[in-house]
């Protein structure tokens, strides 16, 4: 039986050559097993060593590998090439990002929003090593431990149309690492976070898409977070006015 | 910010920000769907407001409250009323929707599923309707 | 381009080097820290970690026990001193990390839990349900941004260590972005760059795993100590060589051959599947010789059998396992038996340091597996290393703090001179017009010939023919030519000089493995294959020169453990 094969049509940008990227079209062997990521290292390794794309763990775990395929944010470890042949797969780099080249964005937005956040325990004592750890049930883990699974991939931040290049918006993942952190028993930060998270650029500035949570390779549900956080804080929000005394 | 990557120099090459059409929302269905959802809150509010209008129509006397009623009946009037309780159904059915999503719900020590949470939402509106469907027919 | 002088540059973003910097600046207010890396931190090969930490946390538990089971493991070579060092600090590292907010696994009282591990002999195991690795990783990533000080230079690859007067005083690095070589001044300068799986063709590693921090040590005559240690891990994904945590057996996951025995009776009758994994992977090729083994498009498998552990079990203590084996074998582990073959795993050997970090190099430091102190000897037992990690990260940090604030700014000129001449050279040598040879091809080449020399099984033949083939790899190296010759993200340019990194380390691993004439821990030799304690009670030190590597010997180190005979 003859080799199968598939085209891929991948963005291609050299700033040092042209003002906007152009695709160029790669046909390459198709594999009942390979994934989108299989298929341009083959591209890389054989055909054209120019091509340049982030890439790392190959398992999804470590988040590098985010691009548009056929206008979806995928992970191209975890997209196979299986679930569009015979068709052609369009292979672009994340949507509302800069691109630096070819199918590699500029995340220093991102990268920014993250730490605003303050995504780290914030706590007034910290208890000593030698008195050992702070008790958490698995209850108390699981209220935010959904929350954690985030592994940075962007895939929210692409599918989201309030997120541009140009958007003061924190972001879909940003605002679920801080509600993780808000829920953590161990946390004190609540308050901390609240004047980068509850602002007009954090979570007002969601309207539900709710996309961030349907591209989420992870589950984690960013837009349930930003949701319940938006919650929260108007609770607080009231609570400051009936309750003046008490604290959050 | 800790990183200082760009800080240290100017890249020669700036990066190429792509552009987002204004027709964006049309490129998926869900996107479609969400604007939709958006665009409810119009037909919603604009049904609230001429239900408000008619309500101080009352305070001026029937007859004219009876004539502003009459002029509802047209095939204008009646054609919006339809397609505002499409749009407030729609948007209540994804409001139930998510529901057990944004609040937790919790029973004592348990948490209550999401599924359930919408559940009882329907329910719940259900139970309402009936309750104004009856006071309605049978009192008035 | 005005770049700061750094106190203590750490080179890698993983876990040891997110420690080490975190270390520096939590006890160091004066001093200007940078951490360096080809990738973003949360992209370091860390996250990749599945099954746990181990440390001495319970009652039934004590430091002896967990040094015994360590060095018993490592088949006698760690050196115990560094053992029982590690074995006290590794529950102050973990429990630290939780009050930083690792989200560990908890018991119903809320204190961490403890699972089973390979070679332990108590439950000592903290893990965060099967994605340790990625708990921990992003754990010390979101804390290391509370301090400022710390600067980062993400996407920067290091090309080389600058040497003065005899002491590291910075690195020359290819800033990805613009394309540009600097010279990145340094008092201490932490190499914490991972291992060098990507040698072997079928690895669990990811592929920044190249052995970079290994090979930049080496070139400044920094020896390479243990290097024909390669563990296999008993359980990956044929194909794709996809991880299976040694959760999947800590938590009663059985390996069935094709008769349907759990054939570990045979080799591990008392420990079972627990047994240390050089022992596992090496029941795996008996079977197979036997002809008990399944056959598959991807070679020959045995059956990772979970269907007992339940649904419920799975889900809460490896729900990642489950999750892989859908996602890329189209396989429930509730309802079938995984697939599973031993892959290269980790590299016990390294850069040498002593029980705090410091190399034989002044002013160069090395943490987690880049670096060999050594606590793991011939053979790693699983769930030590994020633990050496945390406590040897932390070591190097303060000992390259304090060797910093002894030291005099490097020289500028000397800095400048590096830099451009590394640039002239990277130039020259690989944007030439005419380059015949592609990088992917030299790379497969090397892979095949490590795969067939220092393999599971190793004999003096199949060694010496590896160990011949790197002048001829090396020369295709020279031949080189880039069709990239961009200045923006050029990673062609990168898989080039990280080809070059990998020769280093390949070449190193077969000729310490040439002359180690005995089997011990995961190096096994068919000709020779008793331990040997009298000649071999060493460690391995390989130095560069200008043909094959030059192998010395360093005796191991022993304090109350003599060594026996390992039975499990």
């Amino acid at each position: 039986m003859s080799q199968q094969t598939i085209t891929l049509k991948v963005t291609r940008y050299r700033p040092e050559r042209e003002e906007e990227p152009t695709a160029q079209a790669y046909e390459v062997p198709f594999n009942e097993d390979w994934v989108v990521l299989d298929a341009l290292n083959y591209i890389k390794d054989q055909m054209d060593g120019t091509l340049s794309y982030r890439w790392s763990c190959r398992m999804g775990v470590c988040g590098s590998c985010g691009m548009m395929i056929n206008g979806e944010p995928k992970l191209t470890c975890a997209t196979f090439l299986r679930d569009y042949h015979p068709g052609e797969i369009r292979v672009e780099p994340l949507d509302n990002f800069p691109v630096v080249r070819d199918l590699v964005i500029d995340m220093s937005d991102f990268l920014e929003k993250f730490q605003a956040v303050k995504p780290w325990i914030v706590r007034q004592e910290e208890k000593p090593v030698e008195e050992g750890e702070y008790l958490q049930t698995p209850d108390q883990l699981s209220d935010f431990k959904q929350f954690s699974m985030c592994i940075n991939c962007m895939l929210c931040y692409s599918a989201c149309p309030v997120y541009g290049p140009e958007s003061d918006f924190i972001g879909p993942a940003a605002l679920a690492l801080a509600h993780r952190y808000n829920m953590d028993s161990r946390d004190e930060g609540n308050e901390e976070r609240q004047e980068v998270i509850a602002s007009e650029e954090g979570i007002w500035n969601c309207t539900f898409v709710g996309e961030c949570s349907e591209v989420c390779p992870k589950d984690v549900d960013p837009a349930a977070a930003i949701q319940r956080t938006k919650v929260a804080t108007t609770g607080d929000w009231f609570k400051s006015f009936l309750l003046p005394g008490s604290k959050k | 910010m800790n990183s200082r990557q760009n800080e240290l120099e100017d890249y020669k090459y700036k990066a190429y920000i792509p552009s987002r059409p204004a027709t964006w929302w049309l490129r998926n269905l869900k996107y479609f769907l969400f604007m939709m959802r958006e665009l409810s809150s119009v037909f919603i509010a604009a049904f609230l407001i001429l239900f408000l209008y008619e309500l101080s129509l009352l305070s001026k006397g029937s007859a004219t409250h009876e004539t502003f009623q009459l002029s509802l009946r047209s095939l204008g009037f009646i054609v919006f009323y339809v397609v505002a309780l499409a749009f407030a159904l729609y948007h209540t059915i994804t409001w139930f929707g998510v529901m057990g999503r944004i609040q937790i719900v919790r029973l004592g020590n348990l948490k209550v599923p999401p599924a359930l949470v919408t559940a009882g939402a329907f329910g719940g509106w259900i139970a309402v309707s009936v309750l104004i469907g009856y006071f309605y027919f049978k009192v008035l | 381009m005005n770049v700061p002088v750094h106190d203590v540059l750490v080179v890698g973003g993983g876990g040891a080097g997110l420690r080490a910097a975190i270390a520096v600046a939590e006890e160091h207010e004066n001093l200007s820290i940078g951490m360096i890396s080809k990738v973003y931190p949360m992209r370091s090969h860390t996250v990749s970690a599945e099954g746990g930490s181990a440390a001495v946390m319970r009652d039934d538990d004590d430091f002896d026990s967990h040094a015994y089971d360590t060095i018993k493991g490592s088949d006698f070579l760690a050196d115990q001193d560094v053992v029982e060092a590690f074995v006290k600090e590794a529950r102050d590292e973990v429990i630290q990390l939780e009050h930083w907010g690792c989200p560990w696994s908890r018991d119903p009282d809320g204190r961490v839990s403890v699972r089973a591990f390979g070679g332990m002999t108590v439950k000592r195991t903290l893990y965060a349900s099967d994605k340790t690795g990625f708990h921990m990783l992003h754990a010390l990533f979101q804390t290391s941004l509370k301090y400022q000080r710390i600067a980062r230079y993400d996407e920067w690859y290091v090309t080389s260590l600058i040497e003065d007067d005899g002491r590291i005083c910075g690195v020359t690095a290819l800033n990805l972005r613009s394309g540009g070589i600097h010279a990145i001044p340094a008092k201490s300068v932490i190499v914490c760059t991972g291992g060098g799986g990507r040698i072997f063709p079928f690895t669990t590693n990811a592929a920044i795993k190249t052995g970079d921090g290994m090979a930049m040590a080496y070139r400044v005559g920094c020896p390479l100590k243990d290097m024909e240690f390669v563990q296999y891990h008993p359980t990956g994904l044929p194909g794709t060589g996809i991880l299976m945590t040694e959760a999947s057996r800590g938590e009663g996951g059985y390996l069935i051959n094709n008769k349907g025995d759990r054939y570990l009776s045979e080799y591990l009758p008392s420990k079972m599947e627990l047994g240390p994994r050089d022992m596992v992977s090496r029941a795996f090729v008996h079977e197979e010789r036997a002809g008990r083994v399944f056959e598959g498009p991807y070679g020959t498998y045995v059956h990772l059998d979970l269907r007992h552990l339940g649904e419920k079990k799975i889900d809460e203590r490896i729900p990642f396992v489950r999750e892989l084996t859908k996602n890329y074998v189209g396989i429930d582990p509730v309802h079938e038996p995984v697939p599973v073959r031993p892959v290269v795993h980790y590299m016990m050997g390294g850069v040498h340091t002593d029980i705090n970090g410091a190399t034989p190099i002044p002013g160069l430091f090395a943490a987690g597996e880049t670096a060999c102190v050594s606590i793991n000897g011939a053979n790693r037992l699983g769930s030590n290393s994020l633990s050496e990690c945390l406590v040897f990260g932390a070591r190097a940090g303060r000992a390259a703090a304090t060797h910093a604030s002894e030291q005099e700014t490097p020289p500028e000129s000397v800095l400048q001179a590096r830099a451009s001449d590394e640039e002239q050279h990277i130039h020259r040598r690989f944007f030439k017009p005419e380059g015949r040879e592609k990088v992917a091809d030299i790379r497969t080449d090397l892979q095949k010939s490590m795969e067939k020399g220092a393999g599971i099984y190793r004999t003096e033949e199949e060694l010496k023919e590896t160990c011949a083939q790197f002048s001829q790899l090396r020369e295709r190296y020279e031949q080189v030519g880039l069709a990239d010759h961009s200045e923006v993200f050029n990673t062609e340019l990168t898989t080039a000089l990280e080809l070059g990194c990998m020769l280093d380390v390949a070449e190193t691993v077969a000729n310490a493995a040439l002359l180690r004439q005995e089997s011990r821990g995961s190096h096994s030799r068919s000709d020779y294959e008793t331990r040997d304690d009298e000649r071999f009670l060493q460690h391995s030190l390989a130095y560069q020169t200008d043909g094959t590597p030059r192998i010395e010997y360093l005796p191991a180190t022993i304090t109350r453990w003599q060594p026996e005979e390992r039975k499990y």
